[in-house]
Order: structure tokens, then sequence, then C-alpha cells
């Protein structure tokens, strides 16, 4: 891609006020030279080979003052002088690096080349690991040349050092596309394998991964694409797919994942368009699910240590495990379970006349039975009552997919125990390497509110923490995202071994996290458009500008316009619809006649529901039906019992007879 | 690489006591130095009837196109037997002004010499070591009787001998420039451009003269050209010259001296000696009015130096050795 001479653009230059040193140096260029912030040169001089990226710019003629040109002008801005004041350009840049490394001397004088291919490799040292563990981030621009800029994997997703962090205004696209693009060239090439959990925490923005941003004129979408005016990829973005070799695609495996509504059989998502609901797999956990975080779910002021006490206690020697209470033999699976043994407990308390129960008090028993049992309503469509779960494959996850997790429309507490639980999980599995993939990339946008840098310290920071601390060790990499770097937690984004600069606000870029950059890169970085971004990774010594391709994927808002959300559906119709991904062949009467035999107990069709779905049988509908006729006891009517009658001859009389 | 050899040269004779090194150089000299002394000259008027005052009207645009200007910097870096050598470098260039208004150097010259009387100093140990040296006296004008061996007087031949080489490259690229000059083609020359024939002659190679150190008028006709105002110029004269070739002459007023000196803004310009010149001694002025944009400051002389020729003097200056190459290439010795 590159010429395959060097073009000199300019010369070092060295003067007293502003001389070179072994970390940064000083170049004149023409005035039509193609050498802007944050342009990528080479010095070869003296034997030494500079690779430098250029920080600062200054432009001045031999003018003093501006009162001498006043004068000259007469006060009249248009007029011509005979003669225009020769106008230079100056640049100042920082050395990226230097061969041979030693002796580290200031920078000699010497003439300056724009950076080809090679010397782009050189610069930001990929030459050592772009064969072996590169992953292209986008293209470094050298006028109207395009070079490739790798991300050492190792330095991406460990164990060198991981995780990713983007900070970017809102509403340009280039956080979201950002890491799609990266996540694409990712699966594209990275020698393990590795999947990514995505947390789709507002509207639409990862809801349709699967959707390219263009089809062909003889696809079966062509007309709606068309009549929504979704905007084509660039010759350009093609052009760059091409050169940083990422296919051209959409993902192809991605799973969507959606706690339910309140309700329990619509999901709560954006992506309910009939066409694509049926792709969308429930969240929804149970009683066991939960214990281990009730830390996130419940308020910090009711979990004393008495409370955690007997929390503890329920964890250890009650769920899953026989317990008898005056006699009576309990087996706690879920909350109905719990609700029953807390009854049982309290009971026997009231009735015994004491005031502890296993050193726990009546008190403290009674509080948490309050705040345990009241988690199925508040969360409600993301905790089931009953045993029955929908979950992440844990154990089975697949290399290059997506798992997307919807919360966009849970409420923060909500998003707080998803978030913990799925992260912890992820630890967990990957510790004991039995995850089904080694590495994961788990992609959290709006940090600044979930780890923010001031605020208090919640159980989510915590592990989002602790996987910024510790992840690269276990493949576990975090790639976040946030409009405020400053106002993120400073542990998180300081061990963001990558971080990646979209278009900045003034005001943030006032903070003292930059006080590294110089005026000018802070002022590009102001102004950065659509695909442009700002990198820096461990390899580079200085931040480096590059281009990304756009990702290659139906934007959010587009994808709502094509596929806009369907109203919620009626129990028996989204019965149908959950059970009709098992067997093509269900039929709407089949599942309306199961739903009518609950006479109307909508809990016990959520259950037969979600039963069915969580077993998976050959015959969905018997199944369905025969669950819900098991909870109703309809099969265990003896057969002896005189069936219900109606009687023959009523007394005309009586107003009441029928 | 003058210096580089000659740093080398006092190298090898550094236990010869009858060299004396100067490692540590004063201000660089580098400008034309001023006329020995002011002096009285006649002129002959010869545009109308006696000195008078021309009003040129408002300044137009400039037909300009090159402009010539020399520098010379100089540096003694030893006596030898107490005789000053002085090391000069001389450089004289033609900066073109295109159509986009910009300047670029149309063709350059310069030289490096040492300088210093034959008479008291062999010159031949130099030119062994590849370092070339000029007399300080002319021995072309017959000057064969060796000059006062006094330090200061010397060194004072020395930078005259300095000077006039200035002068010679000037000369020189005057004179290359009217051999491929095109018709509308115009040198502006800082100084005067008596000397030689065919670029004195040449109808379109004018002079701007700065210093005022010959005064050609006395009395009220010289209280009218000190009297000018801006856009005014004198009557076109021809100054006695012995030695040069005649040209016509006039003074014009480019900025307003009203609180300031009588000779602020004041100069002098000269052209081919021809009646042609004095008709178009009009125009000229007003070109030269025009080239008041941009101001030559925050250099002193602005007043009277226009910029293009500022920009001749900065570009000689870029490649001229600085005071702290001098003293560097002579640090060693």
């Amino acid at each position: 891609m590159s010429k395959e001479e060097p073009v000199q653009v300019g010369k070092v230059i060295a003067t007293e006020a502003k001389p070179n040193t072994a970390y940064s140096f000083n170049f004149w260029t023409p005035m039509d030279s193609p050498v802007g912030i944050g342009t990528l040169v080479h010095v070869a001089a003296d034997g030494r080979h500079i690779y430098g990226v250029v920080v600062e710019g200054f432009g001045f003629t031999d003018l003093a003052s501006a009162l001498h040109d006043f004068i000259a002008a007469e006060g009249n801005p248009g007029a011509e002088p005979a003669t225009l004041r020769p106008e230079v350009r100056c640049y100042g840049a920082a050395v990226l690096r230097v061969e041979p490394e030693e002796p580290l001397q200031p920078v000699p004088v010497g003439p300056v080349y724009l950076a080809d291919d090679l010397a782009v490799s050189r610069a930001l040292r990929m030459d050592s690991f772009q064969a072996v563990s590169g992953i292209p981030v986008g293209l470094y621009q050298n006028g109207e040349f395009l070079s490739p800029v790798y991300l050492d994997a190792d330095f991406l997703l460990g164990p060198e050092a991981a995780h990713l962090n983007i900070t970017g205004v809102s509403g340009l696209a280039t956080k979201t596309s950002a890491v799609e693009f990266i996540l694409s060239s990712i699966f594209a090439h990275f020698k393990g394998d590795v999947a990514a959990v995505c947390f789709n925490v507002k509207g639409p923005d990862l809801l349709f991964l699967d959707f390219p941003a263009e089809v062909p004129s003889d696809h079966t979408l062509t007309v709606r694409y068309s009549e929504n005016a979704v905007p084509p990829l660039s010759d350009r973005d093609r052009e760059m797919y091409d050169i940083l070799r990422v296919p051209l695609e959409p993902f192809r495996n991605v799973v969507y994942y959606a706690p339910y509504k309140p309700d329990r059989v619509n999901l709560n998502t954006l992506r309910t368009h009939p066409d694509l609901i049926a792709g969308i797999r429930p969240l929804s956990w149970g009683l066991k699910e939960i214990m281990k975080f009730t830390e996130v779910v419940l308020n910090r002021d009711d979990v004393d240590a008495k409370a955690d006490a007997l929390i503890q206690y329920i964890w250890d020697r009650i769920i899953d495990k026989e317990s008898e209470i005056d006699g009576k033999r309990l087996t706690v699976r879920n909350f109905s379970d719990l609700r029953e043994w807390f009854d049982s407990v309290l009971k026997h308390m009231e009735v015994s006349g004491k005031s502890e129960w296993q050193t726990h008090h009546y008190a403290t028993i009674r509080k948490i039975q309050n705040r345990l049992l009241n988690l199925v309503t508040r969360y409600r469509g993301l905790i089931s009552p009953d045993e029955t779960t929908c979950d992440l494959p844990w154990g089975d996850f697949k290399d290059g997919t997506v798992y997307v997790i919807d919360v966009a429309n849970l409420d923060s507490q909500a998003q707080d125990l998803v978030f913990t639980r799925v992260v912890s999980q992820l630890r967990e599995h990957l510790e004991k390497k039995a995850l089904g993939v080694e590495h994961v990339v788990v992609v959290v946008d709006e940090l600044n509110k979930y780890a923010p840098s001031d605020g208090p310290d919640t159980y989510l920071k915590q592990t989002l923490l602790d996987i910024s601390e510790r992840g690269r060790y276990l493949g576990l990499v975090l790639f976040s995202a946030q409009q405020f770097r400053s106002q993120v937690h400073k542990r998180i984004v300081g061990n963001s071994a990558t971080c990646i600069y979209g278009r900045m606000d003034m005001d943030e870029l006032a903070t003292p996290g930059y006080q590294v950059l110089t005026a000018a890169t802070k002022e590009k970085l102001a102004t950065l458009s659509k695909g442009q971004l700002m990198l820096r990774h461990p390899h580079f010594s200085q931040p480096i500008f590059v281009k990304f391709p756009r990702p290659n994927v139906l934007r959010g808002p587009d994808g709502i316009k094509m596929f806009p959300p369907a109203e919620d559906l009626p129990l028996d119709e989204a019965v149908f619809l959950h059970l009709s991904r098992l067997d093509g062949a269900l039929t709407r009467n089949l599942v309306r006649d199961a739903v009518a035999s609950a006479d109307g107990d909508q809990n016990e069709i959520v259950r037969a529901m979600n039963l069915t779905l969580q077993r998976k049988p050959d015959d969905p509908a018997a199944f369905f039906r025969k669950c819900i006729r098991t909870k109703a006891k309809v099969a265990q009517l003896p057969s002896d019992r005189p069936p219900l009658t109606t009687i023959a001859h009523p007394d005309p009389d009586d107003p009441f007879a029928y | 690489m003058l210096l580089e050899r000659l740093a080398q040269y006092l190298k090898e004779r550094a236990g010869d006591s009858s060299f004396h090194v100067v490692r540590q150089a004063g201000p660089a000299q580098e400008v034309t130095l001023q006329e020995a002394q002011p002096e009285l000259r006649s002129a002959t008027v010869v545009e109308g009837e006696g000195m008078s005052v021309h009003p040129v009207g408002w300044a137009s645009a400039t037909r300009f196109t090159h402009f010539l200007d020399g520098i010379e910097r100089t540096h003694v870096p030893y006596y030898h037997d107490m005789i000053p050598v002085l090391y000069a470098f001389t450089g004289a260039v033609v900066r073109k002004r295109g159509g986009d208004r910009r300047m670029s150097t149309a063709e350059a010259l310069s030289a490096e010499n040492l300088y210093f009387p034959f008479a008291y100093v062999e010159p031949s140990g130099l030119a062994g070591a590849g370092i070339p040296a000029r007399n300080v006296v002319d021995e072309d004008k017959g000057n064969s009787d060796p000059p006062d061996a006094h330090p200061v007087k010397l060194l004072e031949l020395a930078r005259r001998a300095v000077s006039n080489y200035r002068a010679e490259l000037e000369r020189d690229l005057a004179e290359r420039w009217t051999a491929r000059a095109g018709p509308e083609d115009w040198l502006l020359w800082d100084g005067s451009i008596s000397g030689r024939v065919g670029t004195s002659t040449h109808p379109r190679v004018i002079g701007v003269v700065k210093s005022h150190q010959t005064q050609y008028f006395s009395g009220e006709d010289q209280w009218k050209v000190l009297g000018l105002a801006p856009g005014e110029r004198s009557s076109v004269f021809q100054p006695r010259v012995r030695d040069w070739t005649p040209v016509y002459s006039w003074y014009l007023r480019l900025h307003p001296n009203d609180g300031r000196d009588v000779y602020f803004g004041l100069v002098r310009v000269e052209a081919a000696a021809s009646d042609e010149t004095v008709a178009v001694a009009e125009e000229i002025s007003r070109w030269l009015l025009g080239e008041r944009s941009p101001l030559s400051l925050p250099d002193g002389r602005w007043d009277r130096l226009i910029y293009p020729i500022r920009d001749c003097e900065q570009y000689l200056r870029s490649i001229a050795p600085s005071r702290v190459r001098i003293e560097s290439a002579l640090a060693g010795v």
C-alpha cells in the first residue's frame, strides 16, 4: 500500500529555543506538505533511523508584530502587499523508536520522510509481533495511502496485559462501532479461541449484530433495507476491510438473551419483531442462581452480620438439602419452597415461644424472609419463583460467538445483578478451564455509571475492578467504554493496556488525565470525525491516530426501523411463540388447549412453559400439557370419586338454583 | 569548509609563537561598510530647470520582478606576527518575485576568503592548505607600496577589501541578470548601479541607495530634497562621478518624516543615464511606493529598506556561517 520510494517531506531543525532531544525533535516542511498532527515520520541521518509522530504544529512568517502588518496595510485588511511574506510550517514530533537503540542521543539534523508501511511497522514496534499475534485495529493514513496498524493479542487479550477502554462523546457511534470492528478483527485473526459477552445497556445498540450493513440486490431483505434508507458501506470502507484482511460480513454467530417482562412471558427487549423474536433466548434465574449474589440485590443496610449469617446458613444448610421442622420434611429448591420453609420456621418459633432458631433471632429471620421473598416481586421477569431457569450456556461457550445480553430495559439494580452474576460465572468457569473457550471479552458500555471514580463501592464496581486487575491471567478481558474517562475508577482505566479515544469533549480534555497530550493533539481529539480514533497500546510509545471502517453490521436505529418491536403478546400467543422454538410443527390450538386447561393460573402456565423450555422434550406440547396437569393434580383424581353432576331437577322457587 | 581547513592549519602551527589565535568571535560584522566619510559632490539636474519637487501620485502595482543585494560577515581568527588576518563570508543574491508574489532565489554567489596584506603575510602556506586568500591591497590599481603595519589600519583595509569583493559579487550577478533578463523583467538593486557599463546602462536595472553619506546638493536645492513629502520625488539629476559609469538619479520620500530625522524614509534612486529614465521616473517612483507594503520591520532601516531587499538579506544570512559555527570551528585550535 505504500509508495516504493520514501517521500522526503521536511528537514529536521534544531534551535536554541527549540532544541531536539532524545525524545522529541522539530522539522519544517513546505506549505503543501501532507504532514499534520498525528503523521508518522521517519528521519534517516548519521546511520540512525528515528521514527516519530507529529504532536505539535506551528506556522509563522517573519512578521514580528501584528502592528507592522496593520501599518503596512494602512488599516485595510483587504490591501494586497506587493510581496507575500515567506510562511513556514514547523512541526514538533515525539520519538516513537530509535534504531539502533543505544546510545540514546538527541535526534540529529537530517531529512524527514513520510512513514511507509515498513516504517509504520517499525515505528510502532509491530514488526516484533505482527505476524504472530497481530490484531488489525485500523489504518494509519499517510497521504493517500493506508498502512495497517496492529495490536498485540498478548497485550489485548492476555496474558502479558489486557483490556481495552474507549472514551468518546456520545452520538458519533465511534465507541460502539470501534468495539464491533475490533471484535470482528479478533474473531478473524486471533489464533486461540475467544467469545464475547456484550451487555446491551441502552436502546438497540447491539441488537442487530447478525445483520449486515448492506445486502446484495437479490437478498430477501433488499427492499426493506432500501425502504428504510439504510446507508451502504462506502468503497473506502471496503478498501479498508481488504487491507486489514477482516471479512466483510456481520457476526456469524450471535446469541441474544433478554429477561422477561413482569408478565414473565414477553421478553424485555426491543428485538421483539415477529421475524426476530424466535432468536432471543430468555434470561431467567431462580433462587440457587442468585443466592450467592444477595449482596448485590439486597440493601446494604439490611445485610448486617446477623443477616449475613442467616443467609449463609440458608445457602449452606437449606438450599437443595432436606431439612425437618416439626416433623415436616422440606427441600428448598426455589422461592416457593423457601417461602414454605420460612413460614414453617416462624410458625415453629411462635408455637414453641422460642425467640431463636438455630441461633438466629426471630426478627432477623423475619427480616430476611421479607427481603429474600420480595426479590421475586422486585425482579419479576428476571428472577423466577420456581426452579425453572434460562441461563447462558456455561461450559458450552463457542469460539467466535457473541453473546448479547440485553439489559437496557432493566433498572440499575437488576443490571447490577446481571453484570455481577454473569461476570462471576465467567470468572469461575475460566478459572476451572470449563467455560468452553479460553478467552472471553466482556463488553460494557457506560462505565461512568457502573464504575464511577466516586460514589459508593458497589459489588459491580468490585467485580469490574477484579476483572481489570486479575482477568488477564484467566483470559477474562474487559472492553469498556464511557463518555468521560476522568469519571471512571482510575484502577479500571489504568489497567486497560489498550486505550482508544474518539472525539472528545474539551472539558474532558482539560482534566488532569490528558496532561500528557500536547495542545495540538487535544485539539485534534476534539475534532475527530466518525471512524477516526486515537490509540494507545503498550508497544506504541506515543498515541497514534488511525481510521477504521464502519462495521458491517446493521446499526441499532436502522434495525429498529426495519424491524419495529412488536406489541406484548397475550399469554397463549407468547407461550406458543416460545414453545414453537422447540418444535416448528407446533400448532396454536394445541398450545391454547393446554393453556386453557390451567384454568387461568398464569403462574402455573409460565412455570410449565419454562420447564418445557428448560427440558427441551421431544414433544413440547405434550410435556407442557402434562406439566400443567401435574401441578393442578388433575391426573391424580381418584378414579372411584363420584363424578360431579348437575342437579337434574332444581327447585323453581330457589333463586340460586341452576 | 574553509573554517575547518583553517582550524587544521592553525592546529598544525600550535607551537608557533608567531600565530595568535582568536577563538572567541566578537559581534559578527555582516552589513556593508558605510562610506568612510560624508562628502559633498556635485550633480547636474537633467529634468527641467533646476531642482524642483514632483508629486508622483498614488502608489501603483509594482513591476519589479528581481531584487539584488549582498552581505558580508567577518571575523578575525588569528594574527600572524601581529598582522590581522580577516575571515569573511561574502554573498550576493538575486531573488525573484513570482506571480504568486512569493520570493525565491534566482541566482546566488558566495565565497569564503581570508584577507590580509600579502606584503606582510606570505599566502603560499594557506594556499597549500587549500585556503583561499585575498590581498587587502588592490594591486590592480597600482598600489604596490605596502600599507602601514598598523593592525587597526590593516583591519580597516581588510574590511574594505571584503566590501569591495562583495560589491564585485553583486556586479557579477547583475551582469548575469542583464544577460538573461526578459523584456518584462525589472531588477531592483540595493545600492548604486554604477560600476559596469552593462548594468548601469540597462533600462530595467534600478538602484536604491539608502545611505546619504554623499550629498549632491546644497543650499535651497538641498532644502527641497530634504523637505520632500511622502509620495514626492526630486528632479532627476546626474551625479558627477569620477570612476564609474554615469547614471541618473533622483530622491524619493517613501514614508512621512514628521517629527523624525530629515533622512527618514528618504531614498536615492539610480537608473541608466538616458532620456527614457527621465520619462519613467514618475512611474518607477510609484512602484517603489508600492513596495512599502509589507514593511521591513523589525529591521531598524525599515523606512528605507524595502521588503524584498530585506528578504535578500535574510536569505544570505541563512547561508552565512553563524557566530556559533565560526566559534565552534576554531574552538579546538
